[in-house]
């Protein structure tokens, strides 16, 4: 039986192998990615990609999306050990992507220069985020922030007026009507952790943390979960969602609003090609391709920002871009606006693990204490 | 004296190949996740990590709850499964034949989608809370399903036909003359249920009562979604998709191979249990029904129609969330649509492909395999035997989140020649389709093959039939039934199987359960749920020919 | 024909089976005439064999049933239609071919079972209790059928029963079994009237087993001396008996009297303790003044005025039916 396969499995990588002309295409005809990024946003890019290859170059690529969240997206890309399955590595934290290029995991990037100098370097006062690196194995691809979602419908009857701050969760009414991912599971979480525990400092800062868990009626697996349930009206209030999650929902019909609190964090959503990638040049030119006018236009229509000055957000009345627009609060580009933001990465990263187990300890371990005392 | 001896023939070739696979596709990866749980970072052996999980109340938490809930899932499932199981085998009123197949469809509740269904209906803004606070005015909605009573309500709905379905088997092999016996001297009613007919189906129901227990214990995505981390299977999952972190991630590895030992603990428990006793009686024995008179005629109506209601909630849920629009706060979708099942079919066609294409294989290669190790464990003394035998019974117990990871580790290396790791290669998802559903097959290919008597085929071998021809000519036709049922079921099983195929599916090998996964968590309920109801309406129509072919007697297979 | 006759357990299924091909000797040796053939498997051996539940495979029709053999060894169909067609002539089936075997009574089915193991004309038949799934009535016809047949046929039989009665009426030669070994080989009326051991003597229905020592032996009389619990008592004179041996001597029901006026016959006396009314005899059981209970048919009922329980009687019976068995047989 198992020699079998063997040779059915050699058949298949030959077939594979035996591709018309791979050497010389100017890219492969696959394209694999491992994604945090939820896929009505990768969808969209990898079918116009798509379809621009095949204008472009007349050639039709297969492409597909392993979702994983970035954790287990970064854990997968460690366990493969440079025999990578999948060709690019999109979302989640810049640190991250640091910690792979220092393993090796990462292939620099070889873009044209005028696309790369279009990304800044950085956004935001008095921190700095970086939104490429400095020695060329990632680039920023949209910006996002991390902020709060609510179901105004729901808020109504319980008598909350809308939120505008993180610390709006706090009031008792919502006691029970909160959820929310624990930071072990989401980065966008953990961040956004990050945010209040720099903002307050330590001990305030836990005790706030202590606080938001009492009103907490659902720590959902993954942070996609928390606009979900918040959309569907289980829940009246998420913590820490990217923005476009929301809007997702929001598209599908859903009477969900979002608002990115000031000092919110916002991500690049930065981007990289894995060392070992069977399909390096369609990976390159996907990267270029989303920096490009044609496919930050395709991002945007889905509730995120241009990663760049060149654009703003913009479409025909009743465009979902213009709903985007509404949807974030009438905002067009993080370029726009004075950018604040007080989260430190250095920090936050040195002391990962340590807020993780703290956050376990105090609690998810206590969560039952916590509902009684808050 | 020899029965049927396998000498160095094509047989004897062919079962080596079977016993390959077995150590290949099962044990050795069991091996490896046993080798993570017992080494340190630097791979030396340590009980650190088993230390480490005993000594952490969270963890210890963990298991207290799942075990508390395994049994208390099991006690749900008796009492309705048990009452179910006596109504339709032994009584007869309206619509009995329509509720034997209802109360099956229960089971075939795809991962996520029965949770999800329930949600739709029970949760915080659930139909029926929402109706409350419009006619009620309720103020705040009440929870039913966020916390551990509604992971015992979704596992008990899904899992009572289980129980059901091992009592009807050994209900239907029951003497009638043991019951009259007990008639004759006196027992009545519920004295001689209690004393003589309960007693007789231990065996199913030990079976039965098992498989609840490790399947609750197992299930991972249904406690998640409603908010209850604090169990091993969960804990384990969570632990294991966070790579970050090594050593929460070895805890995960360490809870794997903590459900594994301790499924193996239940079986052989059970399996001595049952052993104790003899209750082999196989041929099934013609019952005479009852005739209920009028009122309990109804009642018993009354009660699996109310049930039936119940278990139908999640189906309704997901149906009414697959076409409707929007769907939030009102008791029913206010905009209908079938732009989800346009988009998670035509546009996206992969999801049923993938699933039709690895499970239609995994189903052959079940015949492949589990018909041939059915033959040998019926009809031959070959060596190793009885170890398949207790092989096929433990796979069953084997959380498939422990396989899943299992296989990650095992088989992450690349193969000679090819260069690719299995775990870079579709054909893994078949494999552990395969493995994980092969019991079905060989639990119902032996059952009916051990009602057959061993001398049809020595008629045939008297009259010049070789082995091989009599197996095709006379022993396949005679048992095809029970192959059939068998691996129909491993096919439902199979197109509803998540919990190993999550860890091993790459981008393209998307099957019906992952996609709904992957919907559900990219927030795309709506999509999860149409997803989810063509895959119900495809195990649907599979359990009805099961249902035609065999009946309700389907329950040899958990054994 | 050749029959297997023992208590159920005996090893005389094992023995078929063995000779059949289905399981294979740890040791010894099976032989088709000077063939050893503990190697060749069961279709190479040449056997017909009908077996205890007949075997019938339920999926095939009658013909096919029978048909099966011969279109493995790739016979011509028409060659196969004729064979078969008259192989259910001869077990009287003829017109049933297109039958299912759930269709047919049970004494139908044994005649299939009987065609089909003839229908590739073996050198040898095995009949593994053939009988004992039919009614008491159609028995003894199919069984008289059989043993036409077989004459008819002229082919080796083996033939396995527990019942006596069947294998006395049907068999050439008749093997005793007990706990796997062969007590007896013998023709019918020599295993019936000269049995030579207490289990066969009692196996093949001999009710009366008194135990003595021999006293004297007289070769020109043909005549032994034996002392019994119930006296002295004459047995058929046996070469291997000696003055001083223990014996058990054998006395058929039906070859004991009571209250005979022959002289010159065994005679004990004793008391009616229980009357069996069998129809076409009435069983006494008679207690002896030892305590043994003796068993004496009264052939002809109808002019037999009953005994009542309790009336003192003797028991007679000629020499000449008096069996001695050495004791330790």
């Amino acid at each position: 039986m198992y020699r079998k396969f063997t040779i059915l499995a050699a058949a298949l990588f030959l077939l594979q192998a035996a591709g018309p002309g791979v050497a010389q295409a100017p890219i492969e005809e696959e394209l694999n990615l491992i994604t945090p990024v939820a896929k009505t946003l990768t969808d969209p890019t990898l079918a116009d990609f798509a379809k621009y290859a095949k204008e472009k170059w007349n050639i039709t690529v297969k492409t597909s999306a392993l979702a994983a969240g970035t954790p287990v997206a970064y854990g997968q890309i460690v366990e493969w050990k440079g025999r990578p399955q999948v060709d690019i590595f999109w979302g989640g934290e810049s640190a991250l992507f640091d910690k792979l290029a220092e393993q090796n995991l990462l292939a620099k990037l070889t873009l044209p220069k005028d696309v790369i100098d279009a990304v800044p370097v950085s956004i935001g006062k008095p921190m700095p985020i970086p939104l490429k690196d400095p020695k060329g194995f990632w680039t920023g691809t949209v910006l996002e922030p991390y902020g709060l979602v609510y179901h105004p419908k729901v808020l109504a009857r319980l008598g909350v007026p809308e939120p505008k701050d993180w610390d709006d969760l706090l009031n008792p009414k919502l006691k029970g009507h909160i959820a929310q991912c624990a930071p072990t599971r989401s980065s966008s979480s953990h961040a956004t952790y990050e945010v209040i525990l720099q903002r307050d400092g330590d001990d305030k800062g836990w005790e706030w943390i202590r606080h938001l868990g009492g009103n907490t009626g659902l720590f959902t697996a993954r942070s996609r979960d928390v606009p979900s349930v918040v959309a569907k009206g289980e829940f009246a209030a998420g913590f820490a969602v990217p923005s476009y999650m929301a809007f997702e929902d929001r598209l599908a019909g859903f009477d969900i609003k979002f608002v990115a609190p000031k000092t919110a964090w916002i991500t690049p959503e930065p981007i990289a090609v894995l060392a070992g990638a069977r399909h390096p040049k369609a990976a390159m030119m996907f990267i270029e391709y989303l920096l490009s006018e044609r496919g930050q236009r395709v991002a945007m229509e889905r509730g995120v920002f241009p990663i760049t000055p060149k654009y703003r957000v913009q479409g025909a009345p009743g465009s979902t871009a213009e709903m985007a627009v509404e949807f974030t609060g009438g905002m067009r580009s993080y370029f726009d606006r004075e950018v604040t933001n007080i989260y430190e990465d250095d920090k936050a990263q040195k002391r990962y693990a340590e807020v993780n187990e703290k956050f376990r300890k105090e609690v998810e371990s206590v969560i039952e204490d916590l509902k009684k005392k808050y | 004296m020899n029965r049927l001896r396998l000498s160095l023939t094509p047989a004897a070739f062919g079962y080596g190949l079977i016993w390959t696979f077995l150590i290949v596709f099962v044990l050795f990866p069991l091996t490896r996740i046993f080798y993570d749980a017992f080494t340190n970072e630097a791979g030396g052996f340590t009980l650190a990590n088993f230390l480490e999980f005993f000594t952490d109340s969270f963890y210890l938490r963990s298991f207290w709850k799942s075990m508390v809930l395994g049994v208390v899932t099991v006690f749900t499932t008796s009492v309705i499964g048990i009452a179910v199981a006596f109504l339709i085998v032994r009584y007869d009123f309206p619509y009995r034949n329509l509720f034997s197949y209802l109360t099956m469809l229960p089971m075939i509740l795809p991962p996520l989608v029965g949770v999800l269904g329930f949600v739709f209906i029970l949760g915080r803004a659930g139909t029926l809370n929402v109706l409350l606070m419009d006619w009620f005015g309720l103020e705040h909605p009440v929870n039913f399903m966020y916390g551990m009573q509604g992971v015992l309500l979704v596992e008990t709905v899904h899992l009572f036909p289980l129980m059901t379905m091992s009592i009807l088997d050994a209900l239907a092999k029951v003497d009638p003359s043991l019951e009259e016996a007990a008639q004759g001297v006196g027992a009545k009613g519920f004295r001689r249920f209690r004393d003589i007919t309960l007693p007789l189906t231990t065996p199913g129901y030990v079976s039965g009562a098992l498989l609840v227990f490790i399947w609750t214990f197992a299930d991972f995505l249904t406690p998640l979604v409603l908010g209850v981390q604090d169990l091993l299977a969960p804990q384990a999952y969570l632990n294991i998709v966070q790579f970050v972190d090594r050593r929460i991630f070895r805890m995960g590895i360490v809870i794997s191979a903590l459900l594994v030992i301790l499924a193996i603990v239940f079986v052989i428990a059970a399996r001595q249990y049952v052993a104790i006793k003899d209750y082999s009686s196989l041929a099934y024995s013609k019952v005479e029904r009852i005739q209920l008179g009028p009122v309990k005629r109804w009642l018993a109506v009354g009660f699996l129609g109310l049930l039936m209601l119940i278990c139908f909630i999640p189906q309704v849920g997901v149906l009414l969330a697959s076409v409707g629009r929007g769907w939030a706060l009102t008791p029913f979708p206010e905009h209908y649509t079938l732009e989800f099942f346009r988009a998670v079919s035509i546009e996206t066609p992969k999801f049923i492909i993938n699933s039709l294409l690895f499970c239609g294989l995994a189903l052959l290669m079940c015949l492949v395999i589990g018909v041939p190790m059915a033959w040998v464990m019926g009809r031959t003394r070959a060596p190793g035997r009885d170890t398949m035998d207790a092989l096929t019974t433990l796979i069953l117990a084997i959380p498939g989140t422990a396989l899943g990871i299992a296989y990650v580790r095992a088989f992450n290396f690349p193969l000679p020649f090819i260069d690719i790791p299995l775990t870079g290669m579709w054909i893994i998802l078949p494999l552990v389709l395969v493995v994980r559903r092969l019991p079905y097959t060989v639990r119902a290919s032996l059952s009916s093959l051990q009602l057959v008597h061993q001398s049809m085929e020595e008629a045939a071998a008297n009259v010049g039939a070789t082995r091989l021809r009599t197996f095709w000519d006379i022993t396949v036709p005679l048992i095809w039934k029970g192959i059939f049922v068998g691996a129909l079921f491993s096919f439902i099983t199979s197109l509803q199987e998540a919990s190993a195929t999550i860890f091993l599916t790459l981008g393209g090998w998307e099957m019906i359960p992952f996609g709904i996964f992957t919907f559900y968590i990219a927030g795309s309920q709506s999509q999860a749920a149409a997803l989810g109801v063509i895959l119900i309406v495809l195990c649907a129509l599979c359990l009805y020919a099961v249902n035609r072919v065999a009946g309700t007697r389907v329950g040899g297979l958990f054994g | 024909m050749f029959t297997l006759l023992g208590p159920s357990g005996c090893g005389k299924t094992t023995l078929l089976r063995l000779i059949a091909g289905f399981y294979v000797p740890d040791e010894g040796e099976v032989r088709f005439d000077d063939r050893r053939v503990n190697e060749v498997p069961p279709h190479e051996r040449g056997i017909g064999m009908v077996f205890q539940n007949y075997a019938l495979w339920p999926h095939m029709t009658v013909f096919d049933n029978i048909a099966y053999g011969l279109k493995l060894q790739k016979i011509a169909s028409a060659t196969i239609a004729e064979r078969v067609g008259s192989v259910l002539e001869k077990v009287k089936l003829g017109s049933l071919g297109d039958r299912y075997p759930g269709q047919l009574s049970g004494g139908q089915q044994q005649r299939v079972a009987l065609a089909r193991a003839l229908v590739l004309n073996p050198k040898i038949l095995l009949l593994d209790e053939p009988l004992s799934n039919l009614d008491a009535k159609i028995r003894i016809s199919v069984r008289a059928e059989i043993r036409k047949l077989q004459k008819e046929l002229g082919i080796t039989t083996v033939y396995v029963t527990h019942d006596q009665e069947e294998a006395l009426t049907l068999s050439d030669r008749i093997a005793v079994f007990n706990q796997g070994r062969v007590l007896q080989i013998g023709p019918p009326r020599e295993l019936y009237e000269r049995p030579q051991s207490r289990f066969v003597a009692d196996f093949i229905g001999i009710n009366n087993l008194i135990d003595g020592t021999v006293q004297a032996a007289d070769p020109a009389r043909k005549t032994l001396t034996v002392t019994t619990a119930a006296g002295e008592l004459a047995a058929l004179w046996d070469e291997r008996l000696h003055p001083g041996d223990t014996c058990v001597l054998c006395v058929r029901p039906e070859n004991a009297a009571i209250n005979a006026p022959v002289d010159g016959q065994n005679r004990i006396k004793g008391r009616i303790a229980f009357a069996a009314y069998l129809g076409n005899s009435l069983r006494y059981d008679v207690e002896l003044e030892h305590g043994q209970i003796f068993k004496a048919d009264i052939r002809d009922p109808w002019h037999h005025e009953e005994f009542p329980v309790g009336t003192a009687v003797s028991v007679s019976f000629p020499a000449s039916s008096t069996v001695a068995i050495a004791g330790d047989r």
